[in-house]
């Protein structure tokens, strides 16, 4: 048989009724053009939004690197890392001496740091919010950070200004004018002072000491396997004082941060095609008395597939070309406008760039999708006979009666409609359960990355209180800036909840076999280049030298830190001073079960100086005129938020009770105050302690830690992402929404005549009303029990995988609650609205004759 | 108003087709006798469903009063009208009409439990039995054939015990044998529940089983009343 050429007659049909079924063709544009327009948005925001994440962990670290050898670094280390075709960049960086005080602050915590050009231009550059003027290069040249300025007492100082400050270094105390060569500051608001080489050369520091260099290292993958950290190690070959943190990314890591991604990617792809579906597939099969018509008069079913797959194709071009181009718009216009409101550096690491398989993935998915979509309402359309088609309703009945059920009439024939036709419902309900699924995981991964989530700190504290004499090596340096008399107005103050302090005093500890030696060894591993014998002996003669501290805690205090040991402490013990509790000091190689049950001695150091300078002319102590004490090690802390240290001596640092410390020396230093205000975030409280300390003749002397302005340090480093994170789960809800309404209004429209029969045989209006209601309330319990088993285990899943900072797994309830309520309203209201306007249609009989 | 159970005064129902009025009922006065069986024939487009429509409340007129049981439809709210047809009129249609989703026993006792009565089993068994349906209270309505999907819509339009039965076209889609054994059950069913009907038809033959049949023509009653036999008709204008 000769084929016919009716391809033009067939194109000329798709074509007119493009333009006949202008409101129904208009909503599958619609479709096609919001979906497609989602599709390029979500990708491209959700790929800014994970860059803008690695931005965040590069503001906090103040430096973009993979990786640190801590303990000193050798140039051969430096030259091999350099060699690593593995490695994009290795930076030193030099502690060239501590800064003691100015002529304006005598008590300064800060670091004169050198750094090399690496670490300077490529590791450190994008975690730096500004940078003024450049990097010394002259001995008495200086760079230093507007936090350090003030941290100095300088803070109206600017480029090429010049000014006194003494600091220590290895060969001693010096007093210098440094002229400020460059200003700069981190998002986090360190206070930093940079020097130069020549500077660092001449402290007569060493980058391979342990102590005073560090080498940070940045990979050139972001995939960075186990194998290639292993070589690394092994390349270094590092010696016992050093040790090799890994702070990057590995690739188990990323495999499942990549799988995390490609699980929200599919989310979104099954989203929208889940919209595109139920639209084609309502549309088209609401038009099947049409080609039923078709074929009656003579029409085949390739011309039926044909014409059909040909309107699909002018839809599909008109509303995937609209979305690409308002995609693009927002891709171009909006995205790179709110990522330039985060201040990102020009580097070139971060940039909106044209993102060429976002278009392409986002063209084949919305074109495969159109083209899956009309696949089964094509050949329902061309597979019908015409007499079938003609009868056709659009609504599936159920395929057998099932047994009569009891309860609630509406109930029962919500629960009927709901269960009636299987597949539609599974679409309506997944279409809705992934987006509250996405909302869900969105929340939660914007609510863990949370300024407030991540400054969970020690104890929680609003403010912790520094006493920066105690940074003094000698005693009489000390000042009682945190006397009784300030604690007691810090505890009157209405704002502050409550107040605890850490209490300090000097001990020294007498060379014992056992214990003491077993500390000193490990001690001696890493920070003494002497020989052990050497080191032994001058302990004995001069245990002064090698002092440490008892560090008095309160009770509550004790409590907290209780419950953070592996085994808890006999709390009768501690509080009667009979026992303590060991501070690590960060030797890692020290076993507890060595330490842990074994009795330490000390003498009490006041006493001990005293008796030294009494006993001048022996330069020995006598220490058999000391009174000796004895207390038990009962457990040992690895202080991981350091809020005990500071103030570390030689030998071990023992945490006693307070109270203990008290009848041992009377008003012992106090050298932190931790402060818990009435109200988290208090800026009012705060303020007032602020002023306490400014009205402190000791002003000068004060340092703290505020939660507040970590706060602000975060959230600044944090930029839009939380609001691009909401933007998401939006568009998300959107969609998700819009599905419910199309399957909503597709579904009641099917239902016509069949709402129309019941209210012929005497359904009221409200009955009605209360049917769609309960049906709507269905559709909403099974999206949220859809979300709340499917989407919260892959949640759960994606948190984890991205959980670095170990922040404990919480559902942000509020947001959560507030979503499932809107998909009730929104279930329970649409039916409601698309009913009122089929009521609108006209009379009972004319709503039930309309099918006819 | 006397002791008619439904009458109509000078209903009108008027629309637009294009540019052109339609009268489908132009001016009709129509009474009904309690316990009467009327049947109302004429050509397709006479108006015949759409006056039937008028007395069920199901439409509503251009212009003119339906009273049923003395009770003016136009005066009652929607929900007021929706309560009152399902206790006091049956519909069966030409195209049955069946809830498509509910079984036979469902479909039959739908109107009882949409108005929150106790369904009378003894009762509706009593129908099942006379409309030989007791096989197949199980089945869906789409897996019947088109006589036992009419029986359905009988046995739903009794089974709320309404006072009068509106059935349009009932036998329309059946086969003559079937249309008649339909009509027979539907007329002793209205006898032993002691029910008005009033019956559309175009088939001479079903309407001529009624106590009285009146015609209608370009939407106006043209015919007076053809008195049949033994019981006194009602009167038509």
């Amino acid at each position: 048989m000769l084929k016919n050429n009716n391809s033009k007659t067939i194109t000329n049909m798709a074509k007119r009724s493009l333009r006949s079924g202008k409101r129904r063709n208009g909503i599958i544009i619609l479709a096609i053009f919001l979906a497609t327009f989602l599709l390029l948005t979500i990708l491209t925001v959700g790929v800014t939004w994970f860059r803008m994440q690695r931005t965040q962990d590069i503001r906090m670290a103040g430096m973009d690197s993979d990786a640190y050898v801590y303990g000193g670094v050798t140039e051969k280390q430096r030259q091999v890392c350099a060699g690593d075709p593995n490695i994009f960049a290795a930076g030193a960086e030099g502690i060239a001496g501590a800064v003691m005080k100015t002529k304006f602050d005598d008590t300064i915590d800060s670091a004169l740091l050198w750094v090399d050009e690496a670490c300077w231009n490529k590791l450190q550059r994008p975690g730096r919010k500004w940078e003024k003027g450049r990097y010394p290069q002259n001995e008495n040249e200086i760079m230093v950070t507007k936090a350090a300025l003030k941290e100095c007492g300088l803070e109206g100082l600017g480029i090429g200004d010049s000014f006194e400050l003494t600091y220590q270094d290895s060969l001693g105390e010096h007093t210098k004018t440094f002229t400020i060569s460059g200003l700069c500051q981190d998002y986090q608001n360190r206070k930093e002072l940079y020097v130069s080489q020549a500077f660092f050369e001449k402290s007569g520091r060493e980058l391979e000491e342990y102590g005073w260099g560090l080498l940070y290292i940045k990979f050139k993958s972001s995939f960075i396997t186990d194998n290639m950290i292993d070589d690394l190690r092994q390349s270094l070959d590092l010696n016992k004082k050093q040790a090799l943190h890994f702070t990057g990314m590995n690739a188990r890591s990323m495999v499942r941060l990549l799988a995390g991604i490609a699980s929200l990617a599919l989310v979104t792809c099954l989203t929208a095609f889940l919209l595109i579906y139920n639209i084609m597939y309502l549309s088209i099969s609401g038009n099947v008395r049409y080609y039923g018509l078709l074929q009656t008069i003579g029409m085949t079913e390739y011309q039926i597939r044909g014409l059909v797959n040909q309107q699909m194709l002018f839809m599909g071009a008109i509303g995937i070309s609209g979305g690409i181009l308002l995609g693009t718009v927002v891709s171009f216009v909006l995205v790179p406008a709110v990522v330039s409101n985060l201040g990102l550096h020009d580097s070139g690491q971060i940039e909106i760039a044209f993102h060429p398989w976002i278009f392409l993935v986002t063209i084949l998915l919305t074109a495969m999708t159109v083209y899956l979509g009309s696949r089964k309402p094509v050949k329902l359309a061309a597979g019908t006979s015409p007499i079938a088609a003609l009868g056709y309703r659009g609504m599936a009945s159920r395929k057998s009666a099932s047994e009569f059920q009891k309860g609630s009439l509406l109930w029962r024939m919500a629960v009927r409609q709901f269960g009636g036709d299987k597949k539609k419902t599974a679409m309506v309900v997944t279409a809705l359960g992934v987006c509250l699924s996405f909302f869900l995981c969105v929340v939660t991964l914007i609510q863990s990355q949370a300024p407030r989530t991540l400054l969970s700190n020690y104890m929680d504290l609003d403010m912790v209180l520094k006493n920066d004499t105690m940074m003094m090596k000698e005693r009489d340096e000390w000042k009682p800036l945190m006397d009784a008399a300030f604690v007691k107005q810090l505890r009157k103050n209405q704002s502050i909840k409550d107040v605890n302090t850490i209490t300090n005093e000097q001990i020294v500890v007498p060379w014992e076999p056992g214990l003491l030696e077993y500390w000193m060894t490990e001690f001696y591993e890493i920070y003494f280049e002497e020989t052990y014998e050497d080191v032994k002996a001058d302990y004995q003669k001069h245990p002064e030298k090698y002092a440490s501290f008892l560090i008095g805690i309160d009770e509550e205090e004790f409590r907290y830190l209780n419950s953070t040991l592996e085994t808890p402490v006999d709390k009768e013990d501690f509080l009667a001073g009979e026992s303590c509790i060991m501070l690590r000091n960060g030797l890692w190689s020290i076993k507890p079960e060595k330490i842990v049950g074994k009795t330490i001695s000390y003498y009490l150091g006041i006493q001990y100086l005293e008796n030294l300078r009494a006993d001048d002319s022996h330069s020995e102590v006598q220490e058999s005129k000391l009174k000796k004490f004895q207390i038990k090690v009962a457990g040992m802390t690895d202080d991981d938020d350091g809020f005990y240290g500071g103030v570390q001596g030689v030998t071990p640092d023992l945490i006693v009770s307070d109270m203990f410390l008290k009848r041992l020396v009377k008003d012992p230093y106090i050298s932190k105050a931790g402060i818990r205000y009435q109200k988290e975030y208090d800026e009012s409280a705060e303020a007032g302690v602020k002023k306490m300390m400014d009205d402190s003749q000791y002003s000068r002397d004060f340092s703290y830690d505020s939660k507040l302005e970590e706060l602000e340090a975060v959230t600044q480093a944090q930029g839009n992402m939380m609001g691009i994170g909401i933007g998401i789960a939006l568009v998300l809800g959107f969609i998700g929404i819009m599905n419910y309404v199309n399957a909503s209004v597709g579904n009641l429209q099917s239902r016509q005549t069949s709402l129309s029969m019941m209210e012929s045989l005497g359904m009221t209006g409200r009955q009605l009303k209360k049917l769609l209601v309960y049906e709507g309330v269905l559709y909403a319990l099974a999206s949220i029990a859809f979300a709340m088993t499917i989407g919260l285990g892959i949640t759960y899943y994606l948190y984890q995988s991205m959980n670095d900072r170990e922040i404990p797994f919480a559902v942000p309830v509020i947001p959560v609650l507030a979503v499932c309520f809107l998909i009730f309203a929104a279930c329970a209201v649409v039916p409601l609205i698309a009913h009122w306007h089929m009521e609108k249609k006209g009379s009972i009989i004319e709503r039930i004759r309309e099918f006819e | 108003m006397g002791s008619w159970i439904v009458e109509t005064k000078a209903l009108k129902k008027h629309y637009k087709l294009g540019e052109n009025i339609v009268k489908a009922l132009d001016g009709v006065d129509f009474q009904v006798k309690e316990r009467e069986f009327v049947s109302i024939i004429g050509k397709s487009g006479s108006g015949k469903s759409t006056l039937l429509h008028m007395l069920g409340g199901l439409d509503v007129p251009t212009s003119g009063s339906v009273y049923i049981d003395g009770k003016d439809l136009a005066a009652m709210t929607k929900e007021q009208l929706t309560i009152f047809r399902r206790r006091k009129i049956g519909f069966i249609f030409q195209n049955y009409n069946l809830v498509p989703d509910l079984d036979v026993y469902e479909n039959i006792v739908l109107p009882i439990e949409l108005d929150g009565r106790r369904i009378d089993r003894a009762f509706i068994d009593g129908i099942l039995e006379l409309l030989k349906l007791q096989e197949k209270i199980k089945a869906l309505p789409g897996n019947l054939s088109g006589g036992q999907q009419q029986r359905v819509a009988i046995a739903r339009a009794v089974a709320a015990k309404p006072a009068i039965i509106l059935a349009d076209e009932p036998t329309g889609n059946l086969d003559t044998a079937s249309g008649h054994d339909v009509m027979g059950l539907m007329k002793i069913a209205a006898k032993q529940f002691q029910q008005t009907m009033v019956l559309i038809t175009h088939d001479n033959d079903i309407a001529q089983m009624a106590d009285r049949i009146v015609r209608l023509e370009d939407g106006l009653l043209v015919d007076r009343s053809h008195q049949k036999g033994k019981q006194s008709g009602g009167e038509s204008c």
